[in-house]
């Protein structure tokens, strides 16, 4: 029998075990702490997490090495398939700064649920019959699928990307239901696997004759493609990147965003593994600049969106607040050829109203109409004059104030109302005391009437009201309620930007619910109600 | 099996329904064999030596060999300190709750390893106490997160195996040195210890396998970041998804190496003195 006790002076045997043990379990975490060592907290800001569908890895992993060599940030790749990563970005939505779904719909339904902020687009793809090196089962066409002896694999269609949109694409022709008939017959050659890759996989070791896949995915796995005309117009679909909402480096996020999507970069890596050119990508630069020409009365509108969003995506945006009349003649001049070397053509132009940008539309793309801004009469506080209508700006006793009639949309508008209701003549009357005082912006106006130097202005409301202080204090409006005293405001960006995509992430800004709100608050109305860029 | 208890083959000449008996054993022995020997050449077949050597190279499977040997013994270890004293209140005493304590410690092994990942990234996401473990040392998508998900299911298996180990001791040693003037602990230690020393070796490797093996709850709540939370199941995973089926290959076998190496040396190292070599 053993000692009960121990000598005196020595360790009881238990409490040596136990010691050891502990010992081992410290030294074992130290071993992991050190193998897995955080970042210094200077590299830690270097480094960005992406999650990632498991289809498009390798590219992103050749892009995420060039960018790392190019600008020292690690970029630490999560792969998944699409729906399980967007199930962790629902449990721990501040564990990632990107998300790369094969399918869009994925990254849509977590920007509905506000876990991604900005959307961009990365690949194109479009679904394929893959079949073993060679074809030996001479499979061409759809209905070879349907043979009994063709051993056929089905990603299911519940949650893979490629089985949906083929099942989609074949709608009305019976073949898919055909093809689910021979998988619940008994002896039969047809089954299901729960990833695209699984059944790329199924198809190069032999288990399979036959799959639908993406043309990119097949030709990574080295099978061989059967390209079906009906399939190939009807199943392209997008891998798309979102910038996580609760990223804590949104910034890095997007620079790095920017590049995988760049036209020159990551479009570059992604065409030679097979996924088909995006229709629109950027040029790649470091930080971008773009220059937004804007109507003068946007700016309380438009100005703080623009401020944060160079912030977040850490571009320069030159924004230009002018009366339309000079933006179009800046545009005209410079697409003549005779502005100087220095002068840029705008990445994109807010206009006043509808009928300044039909004046260049042809040098830019389809308008999104955002707003709609009314005119008004001002007067100052308590109408002293009794101004009620239009028609008082004939009154020669009255000081009044008009937009430029060139210069500016508000001076256009008004200068074709006043011809319309007949009252052009009796404004410009030469028997007027004081002659009408034209200024390009609405916002001058308001500013002569406060400094007392005019009785009557007609600007839009949104000069008016931008400045909750102007109607508090020194001004009152008199509504005109006439249909035509309207401006209209689409934005449009130009056919030749280097930065599609960028401005479009602008637009987007533009049409968020909360610029909104500071366009309702600046006196506009709200017209890109279901609006996308 | 231990020696002294083997039973040995039949004599030359002996009875014919003995030798059919022990036939049929060895045939079902020897088919199970043939599948996994079979399994192990189909790895083999569909890699190269190129494949191997490209895995053996690459800094990241490096990595991730390292991350899975440095964890899954850190994971068998802290399972022992749980199983070792649940497997002896569960077998020892009878108390109120207990077929229901019983039943909980089976939910790891029943539940599906991805549900087990999302509840352990909920947990750790979504709850007040997760949170506050979170703050002072960030678990989900960082190699704690590993330890954790190989350790919720491994432990379970290591709590069973104590469990029938000291159910498989006479509690009567424990008796007799408790009358001779022993305390609890002393009897504890002194003769249920040495005695499950059997079942606490089987208990520790069995955890490293399982942890080892280790997949759906790592991919779900650590993620599958290269030198980061990549264990060699989760390399597996990723060349897979590329496409790279003899590289996954290659790897599965250096797993399937690695963890025979580890095993036959714990069984050597662990069992030397116990007559059961």
């Amino acid at each position: 029998m053993r000692r009960f006790f121990p000598r005196r002076g020595s360790i009881a045997r238990p409490w040596l075990i136990v010691l050891v043990s502990l010992v081992l379990i410290a030294g074992l975490a130290a071993g992991l702490w050190r193998t897995s060592r955080p970042p210094l907290a200077s590299e830690a800001n270097q480094e960005l997490v992406l999650l990632c569908a498991a289809g498009p890895l390798k590219p992103v992993q050749e892009i995420c090495a060039d960018y790392e060599r190019e600008y020292g940030v690690k970029i630490c790749i999560d792969p998944d398939n699409s729906g399980r990563l967007l199930s962790r970005l629902r449990a721990a939505p501040d564990r990632a700064d990107l998300y790369l779904a094969s399918d869009e719909s994925f990254v849509h339904d977590a920007h509905r649920e506000k876990l991604v902020a900005e959307i961009l687009p990365v690949a194109r793809q479009h679904a394929v019959v893959a079949v073993a090196k060679g074809n030996p089962r001479k499979i061409h066409k759809l209905d070879d699928l349907l043979k009994d002896d063709v051993r056929v694999v089905l990603p299911n269609a519940k949650v893979t990307a490629v089985a949906e949109t083929v099942e989609r694409a074949l709608q009305g022709t019976g073949r898919w239901q055909a093809l689910l008939a021979r998988q619940s017959a008994a002896g039969s050659h047809v089954s299901s696997v729960g990833t695209v890759t699984e059944a790329a996989q199924a198809v190069k070791i032999g288990a399979a004759d036959a799959t639908f896949v993406w043309d990119a995915n097949a030709r990574q796995f080295e099978i061989d493609v059967v390209e079906l005309p009906e399939l190939q117009a009807r199943t392209q679909e997008q891998a798309v990147l979102g910038v996580v909402t609760a990223s804590s480096r949104p910034t890095a996020a997007l620079k790095f965003a920017r590049y995988l999507t760049a036209r020159d970069r990551g479009q570059k890596i992604f065409q030679k593994y097979f996924y088909e050119p995006l229709a629109e990508a950027d040029v790649w630069e470091p930080r971008p600049s773009l220059v937004l020409m804007a109507g003068a009365m946007l700016k309380p509108g438009i100005d703080d969106v623009v401020k944060s969003f160079s912030a977040r995506e850490g571009v320069d945006i030159n924004t230009i607040y002018a009366g339309c009349g000079i933006h179009v003649a800046q545009m005209q001049v410079m697409r003549s050829g005779k502005a100087g070397p220095a002068a840029r053509f705008p990445d994109a132009y807010f206009s006043c109203d509808v009928s300044f940008m039909n004046k260049v539309q042809q040098w830019f793309g389809a308008s999104t109409i955002i707003s709609r801004n009314d005119m008004v009469l001002c007067v100052p506080k308590g109408n002293p004059k009794h101004v009620t209508s239009i028609e008082d700006l004939a009154r020669l006793d009255l000081r009044i104030g008009l937009g430029h009639p060139v210069n500016s949309a508000l001076g256009g508008l008004t200068e074709d109302l006043l011809k319309k209701l007949h009252l052009h003549d009796k404004v410009y009357d030469p028997a007027r005391k004081t002659p009408v005082l034209h200024t390009d912006a609405g916002h001058t106006l308001i500013n002569q009437m406060r400094a007392g130097a005019l009785d009557l202005i007609l600007v839009y409301r949104s000069n008016a009201v931008s400045n909750p202080e102007n109607v508090e204090k020194y001004l009152d409006i008199v509504e005109m309620n006439l249909k035509e005293a309207v401006a209209i405001q689409p934005f449009a960006a130009a056919k030749d930007t280097q930065h599609p995509c960028l401005v479009r992430r602008l637009l987007e800004a533009i049409l968020a619910p909360d610029s909104q709100e500071r366009f309702r608050k600046a006196g506009f109305q709200w017209m890109a109600e279901g609006a996308s860029p | 099996m231990n020696r002294r208890d083997a039973i040995s083959a039949p004599a030359q000449g002996g009875n014919i329904g003995d030798r059919l008996f022990l036939a049929g054993q060895v045939g079902l022995l020897g088919s199970y064999v043939l599948l996994i020997a079979a399994l192990l050449a189909a790895l083999a077949m569909f890699t190269s030596r190129s494949d191997i050597v490209a895995a053996i190279a690459s800094p990241e499977i490096r990595y991730a060999l390292r991350l899975s040997l440095l964890s899954c013994t850190l994971t068998s270890l802290l399972c022992l300190w749980i199983a070792i004293p649940a497997g002896y209140v569960l077998s020892r005493y009878r108390f109120a709750g207990r077929d229901l304590i019983d039943a909980v410690l089976d939910i790891p092994i029943v539940l599906p390893p991805l549900v087990l990942g999302l509840a352990l990234l909920i947990l750790f996401n979504h709850t007040s106490l997760g949170r506050a473990v979170e703050r002072i040392v960030p678990v989900t998508f960082a190699v704690p997160s590993v330890v954790l998900a190989q350790f919720a299911v491994a432990c379970a298996f290591a709590v069973r195996t104590m469990r029938v180990t000291f159910d498989q001791i006479d509690p009567r040693g424990e008796r007799v040195a408790l009358t001779l003037g022993c305390s609890r602990w002393q009897a504890f230690w002194m003769v249920a210890m040495p005695e499950a020393r059997r079942g606490i070796f089987t208990a520790a490797t069995l955890a490293w396998a399982r942890a080892l093996g280790e997949f759906g709850p790592i991919l779900v709540f650590s993620g599958a970041t290269r030198f980061r939370t990549e264990v060699l199941p989760t390399s597996v995973f990723l060349e897979l998804s590329t496409g790279n089926i003899g590289a996954a290959a290659a790897v599965s076998l250096m797993m399937v190496v690695t963890a025979l190496i580890v095993l036959v040396a714990a069984r050597v190292f662990g069992l030397r003195g116990t007559g059961m070599l």
